[in-house]
């Protein structure tokens, strides 16, 4: 008798023969996992065959780098519930702090590696339609009538975390600014918010493949990319005179690696990120490095700014208790029926 | 002969039959087509490439794989399942039947979420399952788990009204004829009920290479690892391949479209045996 | 006796089914459960079966422990009111089952079976159905094939559970016959229930009337009709009414009528049982008026009232009653009396 099932069977038995395990880069290699936030898939898959070939000049036996991509915070957790990273490298301090947290690594992590433990920087820039038909130019232009503004949803992106700073950052240092009239840009800014996606990648393709909404907010890195990707003819970048150093750090994850005994790698994988080899791919990347030489080099895809900081807020901790915990200044700027 | 006797639906009946295939046609095969037209969308050159991807075929495995496990267990457990509420009286029978129609009631979100406050690092089980090196979410069995659960009431719900209205007497004949518990069950109970179990496996398969929503929460998206065909579509749209998302999304329309074809030859082959057992 | 009942009772959640049931069925008898709904008979057949397990008593068969064994060791044969036919099994399959299932050592050979559902075909008369299946067979046919397929594993006991129950008057009179004709062929010791009295009757050579779970009276058909222990049973066997009435030295009253009561009649307050078919135009008798009266060609029925009860009564043409009219009031004595104890 033809028994469906049967021939589930089947296929699941030959599905298990074809199911090869990954082999950990050659013989006695090492795997590694990289927990990271969205917009980095593209990087790491180009810095994963690159520490591979370094690690093996060094005498080693490879290293296969598994990626797992995802929105920082939902990857923060994951970690938290389990997931096993080697590494992390997220976007914020706050999802690495929440990790250190649990005692999944240590505390003072910032201070591991070089520059607050970020290999890389970007910041927020304009994505405007080509011909910049708005005339978009600085973070005031936002709130203009009529002008649609697309951005991630604070409370869901990392992101939109830094959207929300810069556009905050820029408000406060305008001559007689306050507190109040701060809240007040935001509140007016989320206004002409029409559609507010969970993460950056959302909002991006809200924004192009779409066509809502004037000018989307975004990390450097992801305006570089959206231009490569779906076309130079659809939407130009504009550098606003002032913006945010958004800091996305990375850090081992020491109840991991010392499980796994991969503590060895992992760090190197990390250092190895400094390396001027590991700066031009990142500068490639359309992520600003920290080498000043390599930044010297690729002047010409990063206009030079004015820049605040997560410090000049007082830290993320700070910044997270008081903006965007739930009762926080953007619950009480943002309802979401309101809109534009 | 009498004058056939005109209905007031008769009427009415090539006007339902419209409104019934243009819902159909809208809801189903309008966007069905889009996903074949968009996917094709650079030409075929276009489509293979999104198979070029080693990724691709990791989960395209994967999905495979996940499926060939839980739905025979699913389908062993539909039986167990049916047999023992249409078979016997028992306290919590009423239970057990709620109990199997949960996962239809509650969010695939929460049904991922469940196994990863079960067996995540802060799960109920989390000091058992460090003690024993075992892990769970985040890997292959995570998604399986997941996967069983939301595609655990389909075998049953085709198998209990069925055996239901069956009744035992068939089995309790083989009983006085001084048949065992096995034999009874291979010669009389399945195949009373394998279109049943056919049709529920078929939807249980469909459900299980389809599943988003739990599987995303259990899955860590693990690239070429724990990415099932659904969870790799998401990632392609993400990285703004549309020509590759849609043409993977066009393999698992294919999978189920092969599903469907190989249900409709069973019945196509064995339609005299279907027509004996329905007429019953 | 090969099946001896002792004691037997069963509940099911609180509704007492079978209480303290003792029977006996001799080798070879044909003995039908009579009873209304309810009454447990077909909760004693299961037991018999090995389908349900008592709560108290004993059931052997030939001196061995009947409860002790498992269905294949007791060699019972059941048919099922709803036949129960493997639905995907041809009927020759259905018939060999019992022998297909068994171990390979006690199983015949592939040969031997297939001789015996022929020989099986043959005796219930259904020799070119056998690649036939169930869905395909009249009800009566089906029913056929139930029967032959219990026969096919030479069962020590057979028992059939209303087996006519789901069949056309007609068809439950020619089966009725045959399978009287199949008992007396095979010699098998045979348990039959049935709620139907005719078919009762007709058919066994003993019948046990149950009722509330207990058995009220095992006898052969005429004593149960002639001399009923109980009035349940007297009015199971035939339509009656129950008339109060007073004995006293030996004299019977029974509204205003009076006549010499029998001589082990009770004394004192008793009921009168009366059938339909007992009562004679009379004189003397019983007042009763007619309130229905249709002719039915040779025969006739008369629906009549007797202090309030009504009575259904068939006779033939010619027969007085039959040349009545309604609303008429006329007087009626039994010829048959039965008292029972009020």
């Amino acid at each position: 008798m033809f028994h469906r099932r049967g021939l589930l069977l089947g296929a699941g038995a030959l599905t298990l023969a074809a199911c090869s395990p990954r082999s950990g880069g050659g013989a006695g290699g090492v795997s590694l996992l990289n927990v990271s936030y969205d917009p980095t898939r593209e990087l790491y898959r180009a810095y994963n065959q690159l520490f591979d070939a370094h690690w093996r000049e060094t005498g080693q036996p490879g290293v296969n780098v598994e990626q797992s991509h995802g929105g920082s915070g939902k990857q923060a957790r994951a970690v938290i519930d389990g997931l096993q990273a080697d590494v992390v490298t997220l976007a914020l301090a706050a999802d690495i702090d929440a990790i250190a947290e649990r005692g999944l690594t240590h505390r003072d992590w910032e201070t591991s590696l070089p520059d607050n433990a970020c290999p890389y920087t970007s910041t927020i820039v304009f994505l405007v339609r080509k011909g910049n038909p708005k005339a978009i130019k600085d973070w005031p232009d936002l709130v203009r009538p009529g002008v649609q503004v697309i951005t991630p949803n604070p409370k869901t992106s990392g992101g939109a975390r830094w959207n929300y700073l810069a556009a905050w950052a820029d408000a406060i240092r305008r001559p007689g600014a306050t507190e109040a009239t701060a809240t007040a840009y935001l509140r007016e800014l989320f206004r002409h918010v029409p559609v507010l996606d969970t993460g950056a990648r959302g909002s991006t393709t809200t924004f192009v493949q779409r066509g809502i909404g004037d000018v989307l907010l975004a990390w450097e890195n992801e305006a570089h990319l959206a231009v490569a990707e779906l076309g130079a003819d659809k939407v130009d970048i504009v550098v606003p005179p002032f913006s945010i150093l958004a800091e996305p750090p990375v850090a081992v994850v020491d109840k991991v690696v010392d499980r796994k005994g991969t503590r060895a790698v992992a760090e190197a994988y990390l250092k190895y990120l400094y390396e001027e080899p590991s700066q031009v791919l990142i500068a490639q990347n359309y992520y600003r490095p920290r080498n000043q030489a390599v930044a010297q080099r690729f002047a010409a895809s990063f206009p030079q700014l004015e820049l605040a900081t997560i410090a000049d807020f007082g830290g993320w901790t700070e910044t997270q208790k008081k903006h965007f915990a739930d009762g926080g200044v953007f619950d009480s700027i943002y309802q979401p029926s309101g809109g534009a | 002969m009498s004058a056939v006797r005109r209905s007031p639906v008769r009427g009415a009946a090539p006007f339902i039959i419209g409104i019934g295939l243009l819902w159909l046609a809208v809801i189903v095969l309008l966007p069905l087509g889009m996903v074949f037209a968009e996917a094709f969308r650079k030409g075929v050159e276009g489509f293979l490439k999104a198979f070029d991807e080693p990724d691709a075929w990791a989960a395209v495995r994967l999905t495979l794989l996940v499926a060939a496990i839980s739905v025979p267990l699913n389908a062993l457990f539909g039986l167990a399942a049916a047999w023992c509420v249409t078979r016997y009286e028992f306290r919590g029978k009423a239970l057990l039947t709620t109990l199997i129609d949960l996962p239809f009631s509650i969010s695939p979100v929460i049904s991922g979420l469940v196994w990863v406050l079960l067996f995540g690092s802060a799960g109920w089980f989390a000091p058992l399952l460090d003690a024993l090196g075992i892990r769970i979410i985040f890997t292959v069995t995570g998604l399986v788990l997941a996967t069983i659960l939301v595609t655990l009431p389909f075998v049953a719900r085709e198998l209990i009204p069925l055996m239901q209205q069956q009744g035992a007497d068939e089995e309790l004949a083989a009983v006085t004829l001084g048949a065992g518990p096995w034999a009874i069950f291979s010669k009389i109970t399945l195949p009373n009920v394998r279109w049943a179990l056919l049709y529920g496996v078929l939807l249980c398969n469909a459900r299980a290479m389809g599943e988003f929503g739990a599987v995303s929460v259990v899955s860590g998206h693990i690239r070429g690892l724990t990415n099932t065909l659904p969870l790799h579509v998401e990632i392609l749209y993400n990285e703004y391949d549309f020509v590759g998302a849609f043409a993977t999304a066009t393999v698992l329309a294919g999978l189920a479209l092969i599903t469907l074809l190989i249900k409709s030859l069973l019945e196509w082959r064995f339609a005299d045996e279907l027509a004996a057992t329905r007429r019953h | 006796m090969p099946l001896t009942i002792k004691n037997l009772s069963k509940s099911f959640r609180g509704f007492t089914a079978l209480r303290n049931v003792d029977l006996e069925v001799g080798d070879g008898e044909f003995l039908a459960l009579l009873g209304p709904s309810g009454s447990g008979k077909t909760t004693l057949l299961r037991i018999m079966a090995g389908l349900e397990q008592p709560e108290a008593g004993s059931v052997t068969f030939d001196g061995e422990d009947f409860l002790a064994q498992t269905p294949r060791e007791r060699r019972v044969g059941l048919v099922f009111q709803h036949y129960a036919l493997f639905r995907h099994m041809t009927v020759a399959d259905n018939i060999a089952f019992g022998l297909n299932v068994r171990p390979g050592k006690d199983r015949p050979s592939k040969s031997a079976i297939r001789e015996r559902v022929a020989e099986l075909l043959r005796l219930v008369q259904l020799e070119d159905l056998g690649k036939r299946y169930p869905a395909q067979l009249s009800g009566g046919q089906r029913q056929r094939v139930a029967l032959a397929r219990a026969l096919a594993i030479q069962p020590r006991l057979l028992l059939l559970d209303e087996p006519f129950g789901a069949l056309d008057a007609k068809v439950r009179r020619e089966l009725r016959r045959w399978l009287r004709h199949i008992h007396d062929e095979t010699g098998v010791t045979t348990v039959f229930v049935t709620h139907d009295q005719e078919e009762a009757l007709d058919l066994a050579d003993r019948v046990a009337i149950l009722k509330d779970g207990h058995i009220e009276q095992v006898d052969t058909p005429l004593d149960l009709y002639q001399h009923p222990s109980s009035a349940f049973v007297h009015d199971f066997l035939g339509g009656a009414v129950h008339l109060p009435a007073k004995v006293q030295d030996g004299v019977l009253t029974v509204d205003g009528w009076t006549t010499d009561a029998p001589e082990d009649a009770p004394a004192g307050g008793v009921i009168l049982a009366v059938r339909g078919e007992d009562l004679i135009l009379s004189e003397q008798g019983i007042t009763a008026s007619i309130v229905t009266l249709s002719p039915r060609g040779p025969r006739t029925r008369i629906g009549i009232e007797i202090e309030g009860q009504a009575l259904d009564l068939e006779r033939p043409a010619h027969d007085p009653l039959s040349k009545l009219s309604v609303g008429q009031t006329v007087r009626v004595r039994p010829d048959l009396i039965h008292l029972f104890k009020s």
